[in-house]
């Protein structure tokens, strides 16, 4: 079960997000029940007057994951680059998840500007992390600028649909065979990440799904569940999908009042 | 005194202080901040000796919540 990520051999295929929780104990609390080793984390500009944040670094940092900082809230492929160049420094990682978004309705990202950032930053030596639509030719392209992990969404971040494209994350998978595929963004509940894992992606991300539920801790562990039984289902095979019924009970030697029952 | 911008608010400053000097005066945690000037990067270890001039843009950053 363990995995390859960007040469970190990890244990879990899970990735906590690390916002809207209620409490810096129930994050901590909660990334421990997932047995998540990656989080993610964003930057803001801090006034003198304010020390915020500090409870929540404090337990970030005793967790012992592995950061994955974002660029959230950037719109332009200059932006993202600065802020991702600042993560570098602040957080001395070189992986970046890069969020550059194009739509306020939907957080949807911007394919274009999206592509000329993950450019820029492969060749800076950056470990992309690209936040993308399940659109094909726009994951051939990322890859093709050297971005060797995707992160495609299930639905619009925060909204919890689950899968909305079920045949595109499909053909997705099946095309990019080589490529790290894990899935950010809309899922909602552990069975959402069940099914993407049984397709064969090699990791979820959430957030909103765990933090808001009425249970946090509960949830990260019910994720982490859902995440390894949907690995060993990918492992394991699912059967092939019949159209007909097809018995599971053998009907040889039957007993004779069946067999009386066929002769009709 | 010189004036410089921190996250986008005026600051007056002594001229020739150092980006040290600066984010100690303010109270800053250095090992918790990433700082720009004007849009470039300063490393951590520059900071004792780079000195503030007017006009300077200064953007200090820290690590928040995200996913």
């Amino acid at each position: 079960m363990s995995f390859d990520l960007a040469e970190k051999l990890l244990q879990s295929r899970l990735i906590m997000g690390t916002a809207l929780y209620p409490s810096p104990q129930v994050l901590s609390d909660s990334i421990k029940a997932s047995g998540s080793e990656v989080v993610t984390i964003a930057m803001k500009r801090q006034n003198p007057s304010g020390n915020s944040g500090q409870a929540f670094w404090h337990y970030v940092q005793a967790s012992g994951c592995h950061l994955l900082p974002n660029t959230a809230g950037c719109r332009t492929a200059k932006e993202a680059v600065a802020m991702a160049r600042l993560a570098r420094e602040l957080f001395g990682t070189h992986w970046i998840k890069l969020e550059v978004i194009g739509d306020d309705y939907n957080l949807q990202p911007d394919p274009f500007e999206l592509l000329i950032a993950a450019k820029i930053l492969c060749k800076e030596g950056f470990e992309v992390f690209p936040y993308c639509t399940e659109d094909y030719v726009l994951c051939r392209r990322l890859l093709d600028v050297g971005c060797k992990i995707l992160m495609p969404w299930a639905a619009p971040i925060g909204s919890g649909k689950g899968p909305v494209n079920w045949y595109g994350l499909t053909v997705l998978r099946q095309r990019l065979q080589d490529a790290i595929l894990i899935v950010d963004a809309g899922i909602g509940a552990p069975s959402h990440a069940c099914q993407v894992m049984e397709l064969g992606y090699d990791g979820v991300l959430v957030n909103s799904a765990v933090a808001l539920a009425q249970q946090p801790v509960v949830m990260a562990d019910a994720f982490s569940k859902a995440v390894q039984s949907g690995r060993l289902a990918y492992e394991a095979g699912v059967m092939p999908e019949r159209e007909m019924a097809s018995p599971s009970t053998p009907l040889i030697d039957t007993p004779f009042w069946q067999q009386e029952e066929k002769m009709k | 005194m010189i004036s410089i911008k921190l996250n986008g608010n005026t600051c007056d400053i002594a001229p020739h202080t150092t980006l040290a000097e600066f984010l100690d005066t303010l109270g800053y945690d250095v090992m918790m901040v990433a700082v720009a000037i004007n849009a470039v990067i300063v490393p951590k270890q520059q900071y004792a000796s780079q000195q503030l001039a007017s006009g300077d843009e200064v953007d200090v950053v820290i690590p928040m919540q995200g996913g």
